[in-house]
């Protein structure tokens, strides 16, 4: 097994090289890091992971470097995930693939993606502080700079894996965007931390729609007490979503200045409403 | 031993009664329920609505086409699927493409739930909330706390809950066996290939799909749900979803759902789980699709250890021949095959456990049916320690009791996932 193990994470990690082949010195480290990598042991892995970080900033930015907005048009043969790292960096070796087309890019792309996914899985484990807050300052550095959103995005959900009060700022800046902000927003529900509440409380009064819907929700379900008194207003907005929304989070939270609106609530004409209702009250008897 | 029988009246008041919890929910008996002239008698017919026509819905339709069931809604989010269920069950049958439209109807008794994963938990909870019994197709749920959610939303609006498997209900007798304590402990339990095909190619997603533009007759936006958006591709949908992890977890998901529901059962861990996690896969996985796995071992409490082996990755160190269960005292190869030979004989000096109760029955006397919300989400949270263990590439230890992972902060993300708004459990 241990043979096959190591074959075929040897074949992932030079594709993964070859992602990084025509980049400036800073890359050369990195590829050269990440064919080292070429073990079945995770703690030779992590090793390699954690030297990719000490390059400081810009071995985790020339990763991100790769990563490309998801391409359109017809595919000329799609692999699953069990053979297809390998076999990127085959076709572009055997010249199947030109090198430098939207298809090699492609490649590259996929290969960014596993590259950071790992580290951001890595990182957050037990033991890793210093390197995981080396990456997360990486990761936020990118999400200033000029990237299309679906590369941001992506980059997001590894900050919604590995980031702590650390990640908030940029999170945080990024549910202004609006093509960013349902994903901070989520990155922000997931981070345990009490700034990443704070954010999403401070940015509730600007928030509209569907947005406005999903900080509710995240309110809700980190039980953010402080968020009652404008959630009060909300319960009984003329937005559907948003008065469902509060109703839900505020029989959620538990407080019982919620008890009048939500059991007044109970009436409303609307199923929906009616439910939330419900749901709030039922789950504010429970507290 | 056989259910004590009570009336349709009332478990219909007892149903109500918990519903409520003291406090007065809206709630309308319809009049096909109580029975009277020119109507069915209500112990012959059960009402339905199906949402998610597609594979697995249509083989639900067709397994329930019979009376005591009749259907009366089916919903599909394609239009397609949507035409044909409302051909297929014909005159007396609406089509909905919001599954909301269905739970309105308050001529509905039950909904059979067998859209993609990421929609179970949603679609359960908000039939409770419309007063809906629910049979929901395996796996149960996308992440861990889902479950729960499901668990406390059935318990609070007094709902009957049946996931779409039933091993369990043939296996009473290695049920038994464990009771008995006659194999002794450690116990091995091997849920290897070929005896178990985990489905790891048929279900692995892709890697470098491009986006595609949706097909007229499916509207993605709403597929997705709760899920995080991605632009199309036709892979990502109908059939292949499970190589996605935003939709389901793999061929292990699919097929851990028939084979952990028996297990489960007969290891005595219906309200528990296992304590350590840890797998033998590729790593790091794709953040997006689904890929390979050789093997997961879990360890649960009571000196039991089960090793699942996919045959697909690496060498599996078991023999062909091995056991599927091997304590010091005994193994079991299958209920025709043990060492000792008469291990079997000896139970019949030891008690049967208790019936469990078939959908049907649980639905008529409103007791918890064999797979009711509470060991289905403890067989699903299972299957998605399993996949966690996979993705995140490390030893997970697990309190079953908390539901949460012991000191692995990043890890407890992965147990209550935020949903895109304004879907929210």
């Amino acid at each position: 097994m241990k043979r096959g193990i190591l074959v075929a994470v040897g074949i992932f990690f030079s594709a993964t090289w070859t992602a990084f082949r025509p980049c400036a010195a800073a890359t050369a480290d990195v590829g050269q890091l990440l064919q080292n990598m070429t073990t079945e042991t995770a703690e030779v892995r992590m090793k390699a992971f954690k030297e990719i970080v000490a390059l400081g900033s810009d071995g985790v930015v020339e990763v991100t470097r790769r990563l490309i907005e998801p391409q359109t048009g017809e595919a000329k043969k799609t692999e699953p995930a069990t053979i297809a790292r390998g076999k990127g960096r085959k076709n572009v070796e055997r010249g199947k693939v030109e090198w430098g087309s939207a298809e090699s890019a492609r490649i590259e792309d996929a290969g960014a993606r596993f590259a950071l996914h790992g580290m951001a899985v890595s990182f957050s484990r037990p033991g890793a502080e210093k390197e995981r807050a080396r990456f997360v300052k990486a990761l936020a550095g990118v999400l200033k700079s000029d990237r299309p959103a679906a590369v941001k995005k992506f980059l997001i959900e590894q900050l919604q894996i590995a980031g702590r009060e650390d990640a908030v700022p940029a999170l945080a800046a990024c549910l202004n965007d609006e093509a960013l902000a349902e994903s901070a927003r989520q990155a922000l529900e997931a981070n345990r931390t009490r700034a990443a509440v704070d954010a999403l409380r401070k940015a509730l009064p600007k928030a509209k729609g569907s947005l406005r819907a999903g900080i509710i929700n995240s309110l809700g379900i980190r039980g953010d007490k402080q968020a009652v008194e404008a959630l009060l207003a909300d319960a009984k907005s003329d937005d559907e979503p948003v008065r469902c929304a509060a109703l839900a989070a505020l029989g959620r939270i538990g407080d019982d200045r919620a008890r009048p609106v939500i059991e007044g609530a109970l009436n409303s004409d609307s199923t929906a409403v009616k439910r939330a209702a419900t749901e709030g009250k039922l789950l504010l008897e429970k507290k | 031993m056989s259910p004590k029988r009570i009336s349709r009246r009332q478990f219909l008041g007892r149903s109500i009664g918990a519903a409520s919890a003291g406090l007065a929910l809206p709630m309308i008996v319809p009049r096909r329920v109580l029975g009277g002239p020119g109507q069915t008698a209500p112990s012959e017919q059960i009402t339905c609505g199906f949402i998610g026509v597609g594979g697995r819905g249509s083989s639900l339709m067709k397994e329930h086409s019979e009376a005591p069931w009749q259907t009366l809604a089916v919903c599909d989010l394609d239009k397609n699927h949507l035409a044909a269920a409302v051909k297929r069950v014909g005159a007396g049958c609406q089509g909905y493409h919001d599954f909301r439209e269905v739970l309105d109807r308050k001529d509905i008794d039950v909904v059979y739930i067998a859209t993609p994963p990421h929609w179970h938990a949603l679609v359960s909870i908000a039939a409770a909330q419309a007063g809906k019994d629910v049979y929901c197709e395996k796996p149960m749920t996308k992440f861990i706390h889902e479950g729960r959610a499901v668990v406390e939303a059935m318990k609070r609006y007094g709902r009957v809950f049946q996931i779409g498997t039933g091993g369990r209900l043939g296996a009473a007798r290695m049920r038994k066996l464990f009771a008995s304590g006659l194999l002794g402990k450690p116990i091995l339990i091997r849920m290897n290939r070929p005896r178990y095909n985990w489905k790891v190619r048929e279900w692995s997603g892709q890697i470098y799909p491009r986006i595609e533009t949706p097909p007229a007759e499916l509207d993605y936006d709403f597929w997705l749900g709760p899920a995080p958006y991605k632009p199309y591709h036709r892979h990502r949908v109908h059939g292949s979803f499970r190589g996605y992890w935003d939709y389901d977890g793999g061929g292990f998901s699919d097929m851990g759902a028939h084979y952990f529901d028996p297990v489960q059962y007969f290891i005595g861990a219906d309200d528990s789980g296992p304590v350590e996690i840890e797998a033998v896969a590729p790593w790091p996985p794709h953040p997006d699709a689904v890929g390979m796995w050789g093997s997961i071992t879990y360890k649960f409490p009571g000196d039991i250890t089960i090793k699942c082996a996919s045959g697909e990755w690496g060498k599996d160190d078991d023999p062909a021949d091995a056991p599927f269960i091997e304590g010091p005292k005994g193994k079991v190869w299958n209920e025709r095959k043990a060492d000792p030979p008469d291990l079997f004989d000896k139970l019949k000096d030891f008690p049967d456990p208790p019936r469990l109760l078939r959908w049907e029955e649980a639905l008529r006397t409103r007791k918890e049916a064999g797979g009711n919300a509470e060991v289905s989400h403890r067989v699903a949270t299972i299957l998605h320690l399993g996949n966690l263990a996979i993705r995140l590439g490390r030893k997970l230890h697990w309190d079953p009791a908390k539901e949460q992972f012991i000191g692995d902060e990043e890890a407890n993300r992965y147990v209550n996932i935020p949903m895109r708004a304004p879907w929210h459990l």
